[in-house]
């Protein structure tokens, strides 16, 4: 169902309309009133979904009506319902934010009710939205430049009794355009008369737009000269009005239309300065979490090194000299023993004893080779090669280029890590009976290899797995490192990890 | 009489080798410390004929004390005493001049033993590093004044398959290697054997009848 309300003076057509809408849309309610004044109290009122205004009423006329319901910010559409030879007050009613506008001299006015039904489909659809033209909510301050007193008087009194919300402020004179121009003035928009004192409108035009301001212009010109309009909208201007009949009415749409497009550019400019904010504080702190993130996995790492290393010293220098010392104690004791029945227990304690720093020894390779702290990267992987060979049974080709002088504790570690890691994995998934491990440096970094040709496995789903112990594991160890770790691997092709990681400048030796 | 230090961070270790030491009625010690540096200060001030050095000692490692002794006490034979069953521990120690290197755990006897044949100027290993030894000393027989013989295995392939005129990529390929880690052995080889061109390499492979000319 629709409301609508139809202002038409000649009975003959409301008579048409009313006929027409009872056969073609018979659950539509349709009133009628003869006049402007009636119109606005109806429309006051409330409850419509659309007017249907006559262009030409006996009280007022119908840019005259658009304009009071701009002012009462009404959102209700509009259908202008033309006259023949009326095409060009048509236009003007768009323009004022007329919803559509239909001849009722030609054939297309039988066409009212789709036109009706499709104006206020789409009003409902535009939902809230208020049309551009309604009247922009506040007081605003509109300067007006020009010299002659006649137009600033009927301007003035326009917008008193039609736009209370704007206040005219004149700047009559060259010194005081001087002055507006030099020190500001709190005015929302400009508009140019027609006889801006010495100077051509244009010229005002140029002289505000080389200055600071930014203020939305509006040209009300004499002249109706195309050359003129375009040269102004050029310049910047945001509208140019003809000086005729009615013109005070688009004025204010005009107006209206400027300042509220200006404050949506207010309100644009306003958000995505706030989004960039926003986005460029997001980013500050998706950095800063992985920072932090990546700090504490290092600081883990270390912290389980130092830990490793602590527990392995401990195994090795105090548990391990105990036993020594035990050990030879008991051989003392079973010599004493010479051939006594304790002579058995003494042989069996120094067994036990024996068998105990074996224990010792291994659990501290386990933690932590004492051969990287002590002698360094290559005799630890050498070391290490041999216990997994003696382990696996898998032969591991060993190629190994260092630099000369030592490198970092921790870069240490790290390789010695990944080998270990990597070869626990071959030994673990690939069933391969062979593997290499190669360590070679340029002056800029030391490439890391570790590769089998064993039956591989399907890369992205191990790396899916964030097992501390598996290929993520691995590949956070070498990010962390500083260095950059690739990955190659596929089912029966075998698999090669190989990481790079940046070497200290070496000082000059 | 033979002079003797002990030189070890733990009394109880000190205790034991002492006792041997002593019931073997042929050694007087003359001094016991518990780190490094003590250790090569008492050396050089007593010059005795015999040190027990552990080698995981606080102030100074042993390895670094005994470069030192080897200096300020030559006669000294010094026989490292050590947890340590590492190879390259042994290397590195007998490298720096130590005459005996006892694995701790062994056999009581091993420490008169070991002291004896020191003295009689001959070297002495633990039993499993005796081993070990000679098993390194049949497989290594490089002839070190052939720079080929400093090439590793991986070298050596990587030599034989650029020889034939291969390039990095289709090296890595062959050899399941990395094209960057095939460059840099390519390079470390050349930089071994002197080489500067891929002629260079060429010529040599033919000269040591790696590819046919």
């Amino acid at each position: 169902m629709i409301r609508a309300l139809y202002a038409e003076d000649d009975p003959n057509v409301a008579g048409i309309v009313r006929s027409y809408v009872e056969h073609f849309a018979p659950d539509w309610q349709l009133e009628i009133v003869p006049n402007g004044t009636r119109c606005l109290e109806r429309m006051a009122e409330g409850g419509l979904d659309i007017l249907l205004l006559d262009l030409v009423l006996p009280d007022t006329d119908g840019l005259q009506i658009l304009g009071e319901l701009a002012r009462r910010n009404d959102p209700t559409p509009v259908v202008m319902v033309t006259g023949h030879g009326q095409t060009e007050l048509a236009v003007r009613a768009l323009r004022a934010g007329a919803a559509d506008c239909v001849d009722k001299t030609s054939p297309q006015f039988l066409q009212l009710v789709d036109i009706v039904k499709r104006v206020q489909a789409r009003h409902a659809e535009a939902g809230s939205k208020r049309p551009a033209t309604a009247a922009v909510a506040g007081r605003h301050n509109i300067a007006l430049i020009e010299g002659s007193t006649a137009l600033p008087g009927s301007i003035g009194e326009f917008l008193a009794r039609h736009a209370p919300q704007f206040d005219l402020q004149v700047i009559a004179t060259t010194s005081e355009l001087n002055h507006f121009i030099s020190i500001g003035a709190p005015a929302k928009a400009i508009i140019i008369g027609p006889t801006p004192h010495q100077n051509k409108p244009l010229e005002v035009l140029r002289q505000l737009h080389s200055h600071t301001t930014d203020l939305p212009v509006l040209i009300v010109s004499a002249r109706s000269d195309g050359e003129t309009a375009i040269a102004a909208f050029k310049l910047g201007a945001q509208d140019y009005i003809l000086q005729k009949a009615d013109y005070l009415t688009e004025l204010v749409f005009s107006l209206n239309s400027i300042l509220r497009h200006a404050e949506t550019e207010r309100q644009n400019a306003q958000l995505q300065k706030e989004l960039a904010t926003l986005n460029r504080s997001l980013e500050a702190q998706v950095i800063a979490r992985t920072r932090e993130l990546q700090a504490l996995s290092l600081r883990l790492l270390r912290i389980q090194e130092d830990e490793r290393r602590a527990i392995a010293r401990e195994l090795h220098d105090e548990i391990g000299q105990l036993l020594t010392g035990l050990k030879l104690q008991l051989e003392a004791g079973l010599k004493a023993a010479g051939d006594s029945p304790l002579r058995t227990h003494f042989t069996e304690a120094t067994t036990t004893a024996t068998s105990l720093l074996e224990h010792v020894r291994m659990l501290t390779q386990q933690y932590r080779p004492r051969v990287l702290d002590d002698l360094g990267l290559q005799p630890a992987i050498e070391w290490h090669l041999k216990q997994f060979t003696k382990q696996t049974g898998i032969e591991v080709d060993f190629a190994a280029d260092l630099p000369a002088a030592r490198l970092p504790g921790e870069l240490e570690t790290v390789v010695y890590r990944i080998v270990q890691e990597s070869l626990t994995n071959v030994a673990r998934h690939a069933q391969a009976k062979q593997a290499a491990v190669a360590i070679t440096h340029d002056e800029r970094q030391l490439i890391v290899e570790i590769s089998d040709r064993g039956r591989g496995f399907d890369l992205t789903a191990a790396l899916a797995k964030t097992d501390s112990l598996g290929l993520a594991g691995l590949r956070e160890r070498v990010n962390l490192a500083g260095g950059r770790i690739e990955m190659h691997s596929a089912v029966g092709a075998g698999t090669r990890i190989t990481a790079e990681f940046p070497l200290p400048v070496s000082s000059p030796s | 009489m033979t002079t003797v230090i002990l030189a070890d961070d733990h009394e109880i270790v000190r205790r034991g080798v002492r006792s041997v030491l002593q019931a073997d009625g042929r050694f007087q010690i003359v001094a016991e410390v518990a780190d490094g540096l003590s250790a090569v200060q008492q050396t050089e001030k007593l010059k005795p004929n015999v040190l027990f050095l552990d080698l995981s000692l606080p102030r100074l490692h042993g390895l670094e004390a005994l470069r030192q002794i080897r200096i300020c006490s030559p006669n000294t034979k010094v026989l490292v005493l050590s947890m340590h069953n590492d190879e390259p521990y042994v290397i590195e120690a007998l490298r720096s001049g130590a005459s005996a290197y006892i694995l701790k755990g062994s056999e009581s006897e091993e420490i008169v033993r070991a002291t004896q044949e020191v003295l009689a100027g001959r070297r002495f290993l633990s039993a499993p590093l005796t081993e070990w030894a000679i098993t390194a000393l049949a497989v290594k027989t490089p002839d070190s004044s052939d720079p080929y013989n400093t090439l590793s295995p991986r070298e050596r392939e990587v030599m034989q398959l650029a020889a034939e005129g291969l390039g990095a990529g289709e090296i890595a390929e062959k050899l399941f290697i990395s094209a960057r880690t095939a460059e840099t052995h390519r390079a470390n080889l050349m930089r071994k054997l002197s080489l500067q061109t891929q002629t260079d390499l060429v010529r040599y492979a033919i000269r040591r009848g790696l590819i046919q000319a």
